[in-house]
């Protein structure tokens, strides 16, 4: 029995004395549940629609239309865009969808017209886009009663009176885009960030645990030399790891994309380059392979939660939204979703890869400094 | 060249917080010798011998290693540095791991070949080459770790306490490499806390407590202190030096 306590007792003096064990113990379980709450218990950004009616007689469906989408679904109607201006706007993210109402008077109705409705969708996050046409079709219904209520319609004639013409165009994406083809992009540069972060942390560790780091500062390596090296060593591995997986997820999975595979490996060039010197940079705030472990809650849930990767960054709330752009992966995210269902150009991607160069940047000046403080400090 | 001394060292002094490791040393190693630095440990040895391997600043005065004042690149490829701790890639083996010492210090293609198959032959490893690093006894690491240090023939080697933790066998081979390296045109600045050691140096430094407390050929420090042995003189300078 004693030598059981003896062990115990060792176990609890070790855990004890590692102070950053101690907090992530109590911490990171608050910080995780604390971001899942406020995702979900926060009110979502409503849908930014338009609803245009390019007829005057149309002009009372219009309006009830609205004011069925404000009141029964969580919709929000913006104002002063007209029909030849329906792509700009979606294109800057001013709107989501733009319903285009035609045909919707009240006199032809009476005679039995169906009025056409026109949903044009920006498509590119697959969910919102179909949870928006949930909601629209469940308007039908409310939509035609008020009407047989406002043409006081006798019960005969109100069978005339058909729902509108329901007539989808996506800009981005289309029908068959499902959530696969959403998830794709972000997990993709996701497996790269985290492999290539965890190698390069360990050993990088390693180099510094068993003394050969001491080896290559005294011989005529520079720091960049040392940096360059391990970067190329792992960017072999990493760039071969994505191309399984596109080949993979592209081939064997059949998800949709557009774009050319070698911009995805361009975005994947510069998460890796990030990725690998926020490797050697965080590998000197860990002692040992334990404390690296530590650092995957930390450095990796924060993003998977808040990187655009399962919640839409324009559903979130304000103050996450903040914290999101604060997150390489959340331009890696952009910047793939882009190439890959949009079909845009690495230069329409270009602030995503400069802000995303910027982080790498930033992270090779943190691994310069700790390869620079392995020789003044020991 | 021969006469100019490799090392030079000019009020060298190292603080880490409010720790002062080195406390302004002076010192003149001249070339083509084994040097030996004794002191117990703590006593500053790695911290000088880092700084002078250019991987550690001095706080203040100087370190000239070749003339060229520390750290400096352009003297790293003369130097040869074994650490204390093994300092080897367990997961590769022993050939490998000599490679890449050798390619990092340019040494490349056909003469890297010559090289590791000679100093393989040196250690007495060439039948353990293509073993893992992991899979080879601690003898065998030291002396590979030895091996990596000479891949691009330095100059100057730094071996600090290279036979710390070894067995009397392999010490008395050890030193053994090193009589044949300085014989070779070498020079030698080696570290330890072995006294028995300290003999088979040509010169040597006694370090305590960041200073430097007596420096000579063994034999005159010994005749000074008069002294049977080296230990004996080792205490008598420490015991002179703090009243």
């Amino acid at each position: 029995m004693s030598r059981i306590t003896a062990l115990a007792y060792r176990i609890f003096l070790q855990i004890a004395r590692d102070r950053r064990t101690l907090v992530l113990i109590f911490l990171v379980p608050m910080l995780v549940m604390g971001l899942l709450t406020w995702l979900l218990r926060s009110e979502k950004q409503p849908f930014r629609a338009a609803v245009i009616v390019p007829d005057k007689g149309g002009a009372m469906m219009g309006d009830l239309l609205r004011e069925l989408l404000v009141q029964n679904a969580r919709v929000k109607i913006i104002a002063g865009i007209t029909e030849p201006g329906i792509n700009e706007a979606l294109e800057d993210g001013r709107i989501q969808a733009a319903i285009v109402l035609r045909g919707a008077d009240l006199e032809e109705l009476k005679t039995g017209k169906r009025a056409e409705l026109k949903v044009v969708l920006e498509g590119s996050d697959p969910m919102s886009s179909r949870e928006f046409l949930q909601q629209l079709q469940r308007l039908q219904k409310p939509l035609l009663d008020t009407m047989r209520g406002l043409l006081s319609l006798s019960d005969e004639n109100a069978q005339m009176l058909a729902p509108p013409e329901l007539n989808l165009v996506f800009l981005y994406g289309g029908k068959d885009f499902g959530e696969t083809d959403y998830f794709a992009p972000p997990v993709i540069c996701f497996v790269a960030f985290f492999f290539v972060f965890i190698i390069t942390a360990v050993s990088f560790l390693r180099e510094r645990a068993q003394g050969t780091m001491e080896r290559l500062l005294a011989s005529p390596l520079s720091q960049f030399e040392i940096i360059l090296g391990y970067l190329s060593g792992l960017l072999l591995f990493a760039l071969a790891q994505t191309a399984v997986i596109l080949f993979f997820v592209f081939y064997l999975l059949k998800i949709h994309y557009l774009g050319s595979i070698a911009s995805v490996l361009v975005v994947e060039f510069i998460v890796v380059l990030g990725a690998s010197n926020m490797g050697i940079f965080f590998s000197s705030f860990a002692k040992n392979e334990f404390q690296v472990a530590q650092f995957i809650p930390l450095v990796v849930l924060p993003q998977v939660l808040l990187s655009g990767m399962l919640w839409s960054l324009e559903t979130m709330p304000k103050a996450l939204q903040y914290i999101a752009y604060a997150l390489p992966l959340t331009y890696a995210n952009l910047a793939l979703r882009n190439l890959m269902i949009k079909g845009f150009s690495l230069a329409q991607v270009l602030p995503e890869l400069l802000a995303l160069l910027a982080f790498a940047l930033l992270m090779t000046a943190g691994s310069i400094l700790t390869i620079r403080k392995f020789g003044a400090i020991n | 060249m021969a006469d100019e001394a490799i090392v030079r060292l000019e009020g060298l002094k190292k603080r880490f917080g409010k720790i002062e490791a080195l406390k302004g040393i002076d010192l003149e190693i001249p070339a083509g010798i084994t040097y030996g630095l004794i002191g117990p440990n703590g006593s500053g040895k790695t911290t000088l011998i880092r700084i002078l391997a250019g991987i550690s600043r001095p706080s203040s005065g100087a370190a000239f290693v070749l003339g060229r004042p520390m750290p400096d690149r352009s003297v790293a490829a003369s130097i040869g540095y074994m650490t204390q701790a093994e300092a080897l890639y367990k997961d590769l083996t022993v050939e490998e791991n000599l490679r890449f010492f050798g390619r990092i210090y340019g040494v490349s293609g056909a003469l890297l070949r010559q090289r590791v198959d000679e100093l393989l032959e040196l250690v007495g490893l060439s039948d353990r080459r293509r073993s893992l690093v992991d899979e080879v006894s601690g003898g065998m690491r030291r002396r590979a770790s030895l091996a990596c240090a000479l891949v691009h023939r330095p100059r100057l080697l730094f071996l600090d306490e290279p036979t710390a933790g070894v067995d009397p066998e392999l010490r008395i081979q050890f030193w053994n490499y090193f009589k044949r390296l300085t014989t070779g045109g070498v020079s030698i600045l080696v570290s330890t806390h072995h006294l028995d050691e300290a003999g088979r140096c040509d010169r040597l430094g006694l370090l305590r407590e960041g200073e430097l407390l007596k420096e000579g050929v063994p034999e005159e420090l010994r005749r000074e202190a008069q002294a049977e042995t080296l230990e004996a003189a080792f205490l008598y300078f420490a015991r002179r030096r703090s009243p």
